[in-house]
């Protein structure tokens, strides 16, 4: 029975050889980390993670600008308008149009639950809490992504745990989503733990995109859209001040469209540095975040196709009505037709289609930029945000506030002169107004003027023109002349922020406060010609305002 | 009677059909009968045995042989026969087998059925072995033993082989159903064994090189168009011992057996004697198949003004156009006139040539085969060539008493210049031979009108030039293979022996593709304004595997009747598979042609996959009285594939293991006592079996959630939710039944096989769609089963054996019904090339799925009655059809042409197909012929599509010159328009051909030069041609076709190079 021996020293190898088998059958994936050997625990880890919830957004960037233009009233269609397009344009999208895929929210709220359940925010480095503001950072783009699922489908799952299985995820789909008005209390609930934790540190990313902060969204900005969105306007004023504050964010006169005059009379020629305000490359102060994502070969830019090179979009007459009924004043006797944002708007260009066919004059979106390797679309940016604040302040009761800040700007100069805010509005002066302090102040020393009034970046010098005021009748209560000034600031957001996605959304936002569809009606079916008695009809009734889910 | 019943039921639950289930009745009826028979007999035979007197004569002449051998198969005993031809034995057991051989015939086996004298006639050597001992997965086996459903290839005689699955493409056409991939050498075919067992998965046989498992890599994909690296190409078809084609996957691969199994044996030393064999050959070729005819530069110069002017160019302005001035004082006259047959300027005479040489040899102490080739060819395509260099050395060494060890070595490398192929419309010189204005020049003139040898650029229509992809290409591809293999054997007692097989391979590949700026039509980026001028790409891939096969065998036979064989054993097998790519665009000169930083839009990627299989299995043979055999087995399956929870599963070491038996009977009943003892039924075998297997071709990645790193902007990366993953994946589970004969009758003259065969797979894998909270995406999932019912029948007779004219034929059939039973949402379709493909419950997987054209709309009439419109294909606006539109059929009466009217238009699946060859020998002339043929499938000609849709600047086929231009006109060509607003080159019947063909695959001629000397064993010289003759209606290039290896990807044909057709001549010497 020798062999039996053998036989036993055969089976002791394969004993060995089978203890060690688990190792034998665990495959090494180096090119993916294992969902279970996620974890944040080095600051290096979180930025490569911050940039995939980055990298997730980026799917957003040309819906942002489809769903809030292409439903307002500053675009119209041509005659290239793919299906999909149209089936926004008209409010009749069907369930697969791409626009209408809730899916590509989804993704990026995932990624910023992993994000956030998997960060360790207790380690320390240099004293500080390093991770805490990646932290904040992630909070603020889940918070802004669900307000966009909410704001163009109106429900949504909510869920605040990653996840990582098809099981997690049809156990929240069996749940009954949620509206905006029961969603708002828990992103603000969420948001209002990390408000006052700043962005994390820049990075350089590439030649195009010089800080990468930029990428982000300030928690105070989207806090304070969601306090708007839920009639929190004190609230809602203090966090956009807040921003304005620790950003040290000052609408000076840096960007501004200005008519060049000589001997008293314009030239045609003006200058402009407001579109450089779009162009990420530069490191421009206007531009808070942006959407951006690459040009290189094989990932496209969907807005440069709409745009320019399959022209799918152009203004409508509405907007180019919002520009042209606007008067440019380069002072009280010196003024002419026109805010010159519309210049600054889009351009007109000459397309010529090959060597077999004509050219074509196309209407050109300037708002989105598109460099060698980038594009980016605006998401927040000086201007609106001071528009905001305007909105915010002006339903707190402060309309004249509300109007500085188109008109005149607002420092301490502006705030102590009685005629441009009235001591009603002040009396008890409110944290979210103190623009006495040294920041709102810097070129006090200097002839330069702190801040500027929105409306005088495409208009002029408005801030010495006396008939640019809040109109009144003698039976005027506060509450007219806050709708006047909301009014105002609604035609503002249009010459200043058209194309830039926000559109639709405002309109809806004010016509919700207001309780009136047909604010909202009226305006988008203005653009529409023949059309235009069907779409009003149809956005009367408020579920046309949702896509489908 | 209650056991009975029992049983019945039992064995109803095990075979689900009923058919197989009478049949399994009537056989274990038979067994029991045959065992009563048996006992009734068994106290006759003494226990000395008792004689039988054999008498071997010559089957053509009656002439005795002398000197045969025979010996029985089961209680030894032996024999030689003497100058009458007479011998006798002494048989134990009146069921006894003897096999008599002798030299220059063929073996016989002869059932004894209780006689005490037996005729046995012998046919010569010419004709093809019928018997003998074969190698079967695990251990040698007779053939008329082998219970499974298999069938054996032997080294081939002669002919330009370049790999084993050519081999097969010829000799098993029906019961391997290949499709060649393409005319380029060496590319082998995408092989199935009994239809289709996945959709979205590997369908293909799992390929065993002696014994070790090979990453055919079925879904790579190569930097070169219509190309794929063949894995069998590394394998010299001199090197092949044997091919065994195991159609019923057996289970002992468990969860990599479902496709059925490929088992390559590879020459090894056998005898004391040195043997050396020398093969050359050289030959010449040209481009096969029959090309689509199209316009002459007259005919195309009308045809692109009619394009020009539905394009919305005004026709007055046409005469500017420098190629429409007929003017011959035009400076750019000679530019544009010119009669070019763009096919003399892509293609030209192939020439291949091989030399081999094969040593083989060996003592006491070891044995050995050594072989080295060389193969090199210039391909039909100018520019085109592949190399192979390959060598393998095989050894048996006996170290000491009961321990041997067994060595396997080799190395090959492939290098290949290459040029894109099929339809690629800026890269591919065979399609730009077709699309190419004939009235351009492929160089350019001087002023005064003489020809440069400076290379036109791309035209003005678009339409790159094929000669510059000729000579400025740089696309390679450089392959090696590199393995070695190590296997003691130790003999433990009488009963046991315990091996260990291990095996390291490295397989690697380089490509590198450049597209030149000259000549070359820009690229627009997708989505951007921005062009790609010139570009490279360079990729390299790896793969490293790493086998272990630690096996105990055991054999035994007691009382001398019941043999029982016993394995088990441990198998291991880890491959890493590794793949780098990197692109770069614009270095704007074609000096440059590597990857530098300086290029534009670069970008690289990689896969690193690694995969991991344990698998334990056993089987038990157990032979009675070589009359009944049963097999059992079963391999139990680990895989880094397999989800932690899978279920029908076990756990085990923390991992999921699947359970794979299967059970294999047959009973020889020609071996039976009452069997009739009768010239006319010599053999008769009945087969069947019932076996699990799996098919274990998962996603690597497809069980777990994970990050993945993603470009983000041009520095950044960012670490995203790759996938979502299904812990509870597993694999694809087939179970087949088969049943099968085996029977020779008429004096062994005919020898048949027929099985039957059906096939269930269930838990197909199949991919869904996230829920929608987790984002987009898919993921995998076992949902879904399909079968696949079929029967094969091989024949061969010898149908004539006279003096010096012998003459045998053979042939294979097959047929096979593929048909989807479940799927998740009952059906899904598949955009492929331009096709649509449904696959549905009740049909099979990926039928052509489109619209049915009725002809060409002739006039107004019937139209102002009822306008017909169609969606525009991008912005879904209404397009009315027009007189000279293709009418397609309305399903839903709703007069607007769109998805709806979609219906199944064609069934890429024949009726049947199979292979047959004739074998004529006179005196030292051998003349063989293989024919294979496929008949009832359908072709979707997407080649001809490109060539006929009548819709830009591409020159056309002459069919357009009969296109629809006037009212009245009657014509099936559809008007010709710029764009193609209606859709009139939609995916339609139009495209749909029926590819049924019979073809001459390739006739031999060899001599055998009649010299023997004490150096000069034999000596042939022979003479083959390929692809010489075909039959078809087909309108292709050649109907042998397949886009890919994956399931839907067969019935497509882009236009791939047809299999050459050419003449070789060789000869071969053994000394």
């Amino acid at each position: 029975m020798k062999w039996l021996n053998r036989v036993f020293v055969l089976f002791g190898v394969l004993g060995l050889m089978l203890s060690s088998c688990e190792d034998m059958l665990e495959a090494d994936y180096n090119g993916v980390i294992a969902e279970e050997d996620y974890h944040l625990n080095s600051p290096n880890d979180s930025i490569y993670s911050m940039l995939g919830i980055v990298k997730a957004l980026e799917a957003l960037g040309e819906r942002y600008v489809v769903l809030g233009e292409v439903r307002g009233e500053l675009l119209e269609l041509t005659p290239n308008a793919s299906e999909d397009i149209r089936q926004i344009s008209n409010f009749e999208p069907a369930p697969d149009n791409r626009y209408a895929d809730v899916r590509d929210y989804y993704a990026v709220i995932n990624r910023c639950n992993l994000f956030v359940e998997r960060l360790d925010t207790s380690i320390v480095a240099q004293g500080q809490k390093v991770m805490q503001k990646e932290f904040a950072a992630a909070k603020a783009i889940r918070a802004w992504t669900y307000l966009q699922l909410l704001l163009n489908h109106g429900e949504a799952h909510y869920y605040e745990n990653a996840l990582v299985s098809v099981l997690d995820a049809e156990e929240v789909e069996s749940k009954s989503r949620m509206n905006l008005e029961e969603v708002l209390p828990l992103l603000i609930a969420d948001l209002e733990t990390v408000r006052d934790i700043p962005l994390p540190g820049s990075l350089e990313l590439g030649e195009d995109v010089v800080d990468s902060r930029k990428l982000l969204l300030p928690v105070r900005f989207v806090l304070g859209d969601l306090y708007l969105y839920n009639g929190d306007y004190e609230k809602a004023a203090q966090a956009y001040y807040d921003l304005m504050y620790n950003d040290f964010l000052l609408l000076t006169d840096e960007y501004r469209l200005q008519l060049e005059v000589v001997d008293l009379a314009f030239t045609d020629y003006f200058s402009s540095s407001w579109n450089q305000a779009f162009r990420p490359i530069n490191n421009e102060t206007e531009l808070v975040s942006f959407i951006a994502g690459s040009v290189a070969y094989g990932s496209s830019n969907g807005l440069d196709s709409l745009f320019r090179l399959d022209y799918e979009l152009k203004p409508s007459e509405v907007a180019l009505d919002y520009w042209d009924t606007q008067t440019y004043y380069h002072s009280q006797a010196l003024s002419r037709q026109g805010d010159l944002r519309r210049y600054g708007s889009f351009s007109v260009n000459t397309f010529y289609l090959g060597s077999l066919a004509n050219s074509e004059t196309r209407w050109v979106n300037r708002k989105y930029t598109q460099t060698e390797n980038t594009w980016a679309v605006p998401i927040y940016r000086v201007g609106l945000l001071y528009l905001r604040y305007a909105e915010a302040v002006n339903r707190a009761g402060k309309p004249n506030l509300a109007f500085a800040v188109l008109k005149n700007g607002v420092s301490a100069a502006e705030l102590n002169n009685n005629s441009i805010i009235p001591e009603q509005e002040k009396i008890p002066l409110a944290p979210y107004m103190d623009f006495t302090r040294d920041r709102f102040n810097v070129f006090s020393a200097t002839s330069e003027i702190n801040t500027r009034g929105v409306h005088s970046r495409g208009s002029g010098n408005v801030h010495n023109i006396v008939s640019y005021v809040i109109a009144s009748e003698p039976d005027w209560t506060l509450q007219d002349s806050i709708l006047y000034v909301e009014d105002l600031i609604v035609t503002e957001l249009a010459l200043e922020t058209a194309f830039e996605g926000n559109r639709f959304h405002d309109l809806m936002r004010v016509a919700k406060r207001r309780n009136d569809p047909a604010y909202l009606a009226s305006k988008v079916a203005s653009r529409a010609g023949a059309e235009s008695l069907r779409l009003q009809g149809l956005l009367m009734d408020e579920k046309n305002w949702y896509l489908p889910y | 009677m209650i056991r009975n019943r029992i049983s019945n039921r039992s064995r109803g639950r095990i075979f689900k059909h009923s058919g197989l289930h009478v049949f399994l009745w009537i056989f274990c009826l038979s067994v029991l009968y045959g065992s009563l028979e048996l006992s009734a007999q068994a106290p006759a035979a003494d226990s000395l045995g008792y004689t039988v007197v054999i008498k071997v004569v010559d089957a053509n002449s009656g002439e005795p042989v002398e000197a045969a051998q025979a010996k029985t198969l089961l209680f030894e005993a032996a024999g030689t026969s003497d100058q009458d031809g007479v011998m006798s034995i002494v048989a134990t057991v009146p069921y006894d087998v003897v096999e008599v051989r002798a030299f220059g015939y063929n073996r016989v086996e002869v059932p004894l059925q209780g006689r005490s004298e037996v005729f046995v006639e012998l046919y010569p050597d010419f004709f093809s072995a019928q018997v003998g001992e074969e190698e079967g997965l695990l251990a040698n086996f007779r053939k008329s033993q082998n219970p499974a459903s298999s069938v054996k290839l032997d080294a081939f005689k002669h002919g330009a082989y370049l790999s084993a699955d050519e081999f097969i493409h010829g000799y098993a056409g029906g019961e391997v159903r290949s499709l060649r991939r393409s005319g380029v050498s060496g590319l082998g075919s995408a092989m199935f064994l009994r239809g289709y067992n996945s959709i979205h998965r590997n369908s293909q046989p799992l390929i065993l090189v002696d014994g070790v498992p090979i990453n055919s890599a079925y879904d790579e994909v190569s930097l070169h168009k219509g190309y794929f690296g063949n894995r069998l190409a590394d394998l010299s078809a001199y090197d092949i011992e044997s091919i065994n084609v195991i159609k019923e996957g057996s289970p002992i691969y468990g969860g990599k057996g479902a496709n059925g199994i490929i088992d390559i044996r590879t020459k090894r030393g056998k005898s004391m004697v040195t043997k050396i064999e020398v093969n050359a050959f050289a030959g010449i070729s040209e481009v096969g198949g029959r090309e689509i005819p199209v316009m002459d530069g007259d005919a195309y110069r009308i045809y692109v003004s009619d394009q020009l002017v539905s394009a919305g160019r005004d026709p007055s302005d046409l005469a500017e156009l420098a190629f429409l001035n007929d003017d011959p004082g035009n400076l750019e006259y000679r530019r544009y006139h010119n009669a070019t047959d763009w096919n003399d300027e892509v293609y030209r005479s192939g020439f291949i040539q091989s030399y081999n040489i094969n040593v083989d040899g060996g003592d006491e102490q070891a044995f050995y085969a050594f072989s080295l080739g060389y193969t090199g060819e210039d391909g039909v395509v100018r520019n085109t060539d592949m190399q192979r260099l390959n060598t393998r050395f095989n050894a048996d060494i006996n170290l000491r008493d009961g321990l041997d060890l067994a060595m396997n070595v080799a190395f090959t490398t492939v290098d290949r210049n290459l040029l894109d192929d099929g339809v690629a419309e800026s890269s591919s010189p065979s399609y730009l031979a077709s699309i190419k204005a004939p009235f351009l020049n492929p160089y350019t003139y001087t002023l005064g009108g003489t020809e440069t040898s400076v290379l036109e650029d791309y035209d003005l229509f678009g339409i790159s030039n094929p000669n510059a992809l000729i000579e400025l290409a740089l696309n390679t591809n450089k392959h090696y293979r590199f393995n070695v293999g190590v296997e003691p054997k130790a003999r433990l007692s009488e009963h046991f022996v315990l091996s260990n097989y291990f095996d390291y391979s490295l397989d690697k590949s380089k490509e590198t593709y450049y597209s030149p700026v000259k000549g070359v039509a820009p690229i627009l980026f997708p989505g951007n304004d921005d062009y790609s001028e010139n570009f490279f790409r360079g990729q390299v891939i790896r793969n490293v595997g790493l086998y272990n096969d630690a096996r105990l065998q055991f054999n035994d036979v007691v009382n001398g009747e019941h043999i029982l064989a016993g394995r088990m054993g441990v198998r291991y097998l880890m491959n890493n598979y590794r793949v780098e790519y990197g692109e770069g665009h614009n270095s704007k000169t074609d000096q440059v042609r590597n990857l530098i930083n300086e290029l534009e839009y670069r970008r690289v990627k990689g896969d690193n996959a690694d995969s991991r299989y344990l698998s334990g299995y056993f089987t038990f043979d157990y032979n009675y009285a070589n009359r009944y055999f049963v097999s059992l087995s079963a391999a139990a399956d680990a895989s880094s594939r397999y989800g932690a929870d899978t279920e029908g599963a076990f756990d085990f070491l923390g991992s999921s293991w699947g359970v794979f038996p299967g059970v294999n009977a047959a009973w020889v009943a020609s071996s039976e006592s009452f069997f009739p003892k009768s010239k006319l039924l010599n053999q008769l075998k009945v087969r069947a079996g019932y076996n699990i297997t799996g098919n274990d071709d998962l996603d690597p990645y497809a069980s777990f959630t994970y990050l993945v790193s993603q470009r983000y902007m041009d520095r950044g990366n960012g670490l995203v939710l790759g996938g979502i993953g299904n812990s509870g994946l597993k694999w694809e589970r087939t179970a087949s039944s088969n049943v099968g004969l085996d029977l020779s009758l008429f004096n062994n003259r005919l020898t048949m096989s027929a099985d039957w065969y059906n096939k269930a797979t269930d838990d197909l894998l199949v991919l869904k769609e996230y829920p929608q909270v987790l984002g987009k995406g898919h993921y995998w999932v076992n949902d879904g089963s399909l079968s696949n019912t079929g029967a094969e029948v091989a024949l061969n007779l010898k149908v004539l054996n006279l003096t010096r004219l012998w003459w045998e034929v053979g042939a294979s059939v097959g047929h096979y019904k593929n048909e989807i039973v479940g799927l998740p949402n009952g059906r899904f379709t598949t955009s492929l090339l331009g096709a649509e493909l449904l696959s549905e419950e009740g049909s099979a997987a990926g039928v052509f799925y489109g619209y049915k054209s009725l002809g060409v709309i002739q006039n107004d009439a019937a139209l102002i009655q009822q306008p017909l419109k169609t969606p525009h294909v991008t912005t879904g606006e209404d397009v009315f059809f027009l007189p000279g539109d293709v009418l397609f059929e309305d399903l839903d009466e709703n007069n607007v042409i769109d998805e709806a009217d979609r219906q199944i238009i064609g069934d890429p699946n024949p009726d049947f197909f199979g292979s047959f060859n004739t074998l004529l020998g006179y005196g030292n002339f051998t003349l063989e012929a293989l024919f294979n043929f496929s008949y009832g499938n359908d072709i979707y000609n997407h080649h001809r599509r490109s060539l006929e849709s009548g819709n830009d600047f591409r020159n056309q086929s002459e069919a357009l010159l009969y296109r629809w231009k006037s009212e009245g006109q009657q014509t099936t060509q559809p008007r010709a328009v710029f764009g193609d607003p209606a859709g009139n080159a939609r995916f339609s019947d139009r495209w749909i051909e029926d590819g049924s063909f019979l073809r001459l695959k390739t006739i031999t001629l060899s001599y055998r030069v009649p010299v023997k000397t004490q150096m000069l064993e034999s000596f042939d010289v022979w003479i083959s041609g390929n692809n010489l003759w075909t039959l078809t209606d087909y309108l292709g290039r050649d109907p042998e076709v397949s886009a890919g290896n994956g399931v839907l990807y067969q019935g497509i044909d882009t236009g791939l190079l047809p299999g050459n057709r050419g003449i070789v001549g060789g000869i071969k010497l053994n000394l």
